[in-house]
C-alpha cells in the first residue's frame, strides 16, 4: 500500500452527501427487468485517475451552493450517496493480510469494504463554487495498483445498492426513475 | 445505398480470421468469434453494420427479417466506385449463422454508443464473450461506456445483477449480486471469463427474469 496515498479525510463528517454526475450519452443507468424503472449501474462507479469524482454537500455549503447548481439538468442526472456508507466496512481492510475481498460482502453486514472521501478541488467545472465543491471518493489502494480492480468491485457494490437518482431539480431523490 | 470508407486501426483485433484471397474472408474454419466488430453503421432498409477485416477486406453484417439469423458477406474494401462494390457484395461468398437476439441487440447497442470512446479491443472481447455464453432465450444485457475507454455488459433485477467488465488494459471484471444485493462473484482477470460458466449464470438469470417480468422485452422496445 503506497504511505502517500490518502484515501480518507476524516474532517469530512459522517452525514455528508456525496453527488455524482449520471451523463446521458453515455446512458449509466440500466433497467431494473423486473420492474423497467432504471437505476443506477456499475458504469457509474469506475475507478481511474485519482479517484471518482463527487461533489460534496459539506463543501457545497460552504460554497452556498445546492445540488441542482452542480450539473447541466438538460444533459446529465444526478446520482447521490452517504460518506458513511462509502466508509462503512466492519472488518477493515481485508487486504491487510493479502486477501481480497471474494464475495459474500452485504451492505450493512459484517464484512464490507470500506473507503473514504478526500476534497479535491476541480479544474473541470465552470463555476468556481462548484469546483470548491469537488471531491473524491477512494479506497485504500490507488487505481491502476495491483488488486484495486477486485477490491473496488467489491467497495462499489455498496454505492449500487443504496445509492439515489435525481432526474430533474425539482423531483424527490429516488431508488429508480421512469424514462 | 452507401458504402463508408473503412479505416484500419481496429483491424488487429479481427486478425485471427484467415483471409484466403482478397475478397473473400469467409470459409468453414473461420473463427467465428472474431467476425463482430461494428466501425460503421450501414444504412439501408436491412439493419446492417459494416464491419473491416484487415485492410484489404470488409464485410456487411446484415441483420434480416429474423433477428436471429445474421448474414454475412465480404467484398474487397478498395473498390473504386460505389458500384463496384455493390456487384461484389452480390457476387462472394455468403454464409448464414445463427445468433442471439440478445447479442443482436448488444451490436446495436454498442454501434448506438460508438462516439463514446470504447476501446476496440475492450469491445472485441465483450462481444465475443457475449456471442459464446448468450443464447435465445438470453435477457438483453444493458451496454454502456465507463468513461475511460471500457465497455460493460450489465443485467440487473431488484438488488441482484451480473456485470462484466472489459477495460482497455486487456482485464475483465465479472460481478454478481444476489438477490439480498449481496456481491456473490468478484472475478478480475485478464481477457475473458470463462463463457460456460457465464453462460450458465446468464441461464439462470434469465429464467428468473423472465418468470417474473415475462414483458421484459418492452423495456427495450
Amino acid at each position: 500500500m503506497d504511505a502517500e496515498w490518502i484515501f480518507d479525510d476524516p474532517s469530512i463528517p459522517d452525514e455528508t452527501l456525496l453527488y455524482r454526475r449520471v451523463t446521458k450519452h453515455p446512458d449509466n443507468l440500466v433497467p431494473d427487468l423486473e420492474t423497467g424503472r432504471w437505476t443506477v449501474g456499475i458504469a457509474l462507479f469506475t475507478y481511474r485517475g485519482d479517484g471518482l469524482s463527487i461533489y460534496a454537500s459539506c463543501l457545497m455549503e460552504q460554497e452556498q451552493i445546492s445540488d441542482i447548481d452542480l450539473i447541466d439538468w438538460d444533459r446529465e442526472r444526478l446520482a447521490r450517496f452517504e460518506t458513511r456508507v462509502v466508509r462503512r466496512g466492519e472488518r477493515g481492510d481485508p487486504f491487510v493480510n493479502g486477501h481480497p475481498p471474494a464475495g459474500t460482502v452485504a451492505p450493512g453486514e459484517e464484512f464490507e469494504t470500506p473507503g473514504g472521501v478526500v476534497a479535491c478541488v476541480s479544474e473541470h467545472d465552470g463555476d468556481s463554487r462548484v469546483q470548491r465543491s469537488h471531491g473524491l471518493v477512494r479506497i485504500a489502494l490507488k487505481p491502476e495498483t495491483r488488486d484495486a480492480k477486485k477490491y473496488w468491485n467489491a467497495f462499489r457494490v455498496k454505492l449500487i445498492s443504496t445509492a439515489l437518482i435525481k432526474a430533474a431539480p425539482r423531483t424527490e431523490w429516488s431508488t429508480s426513475i421512469e424514462k | 445505398m452507401t458504402v463508408l470508407s473503412p479505416k484500419s486501426k481496429n483491424a488487429k483485433y479481427l486478425s485471427k480470421i484467415s483471409i484466403e484471397k482478397e475478397g473473400v474472408f469467409w470459409k468453414s474454419s473461420i473463427d467465428q468469434d472474431a467476425v463482430i466488430a461494428p466501425l460503421y453503421e450501414y444504412r439501408n432498409p436491412m439493419l446492417s453494420t459494416v464491419i473491416e477485416i484487415g485492410a484489404r477486406c470488409v464485410a456487411v453484417v446484415d441483420i434480416v427479417a429474423s433477428p436471429s439469423v445474421q448474414t454475412f458477406y465480404s467484398f474487397p474494401a478498395r473498390s473504386s466506385n460505389e458500384t463496384d462494390q455493390i456487384r461484389e457484395i452480390e457476387s462472394v461468398k455468403r454464409k448464414e449463422t445463427v445468433l442471439s437476439a440478445a447479442f443482436v441487440h448488444a451490436v446495436h447497442r454498442l454501434i448506438a454508443l460508438r462516439e463514446s470512446g470504447i476501446d476496440a479491443g475492450a469491445q472485441a472481447r465483450l462481444l465475443m464473450t457475449l456471442r459464446r455464453s448468450m443464447s435465445g432465450t438470453s435477457i438483453y444485457p444493458s451496454i454502456t461506456s465507463d468513461g475511460f475507454g471500457g465497455a460493460i455488459a450489465e443485467w440487473r433485477a431488484g438488488r441482484r445483477f451480473i456485470a462484466i467488465e472489459f477495460t482497455p488494459d486487456g482485464d475483465y471484471s465479472w460481478i454478481a449480486t444476489d438477490a439480498s444485493g449481496s456481491l456473490e462473484r468478484n472475478e478480475v482477470g485478464s481477457g475473458q471469463p470463462d463463457a460456460s460458466e457465464l453462460g450458465a449464470a446468464l441461464h439462470t438469470f434469465s429464467e428468473q427474469v423472465g418468470s417474473a417480468n415475462p414483458n421484459w422485452r418492452q423495456i427495450f422496445a
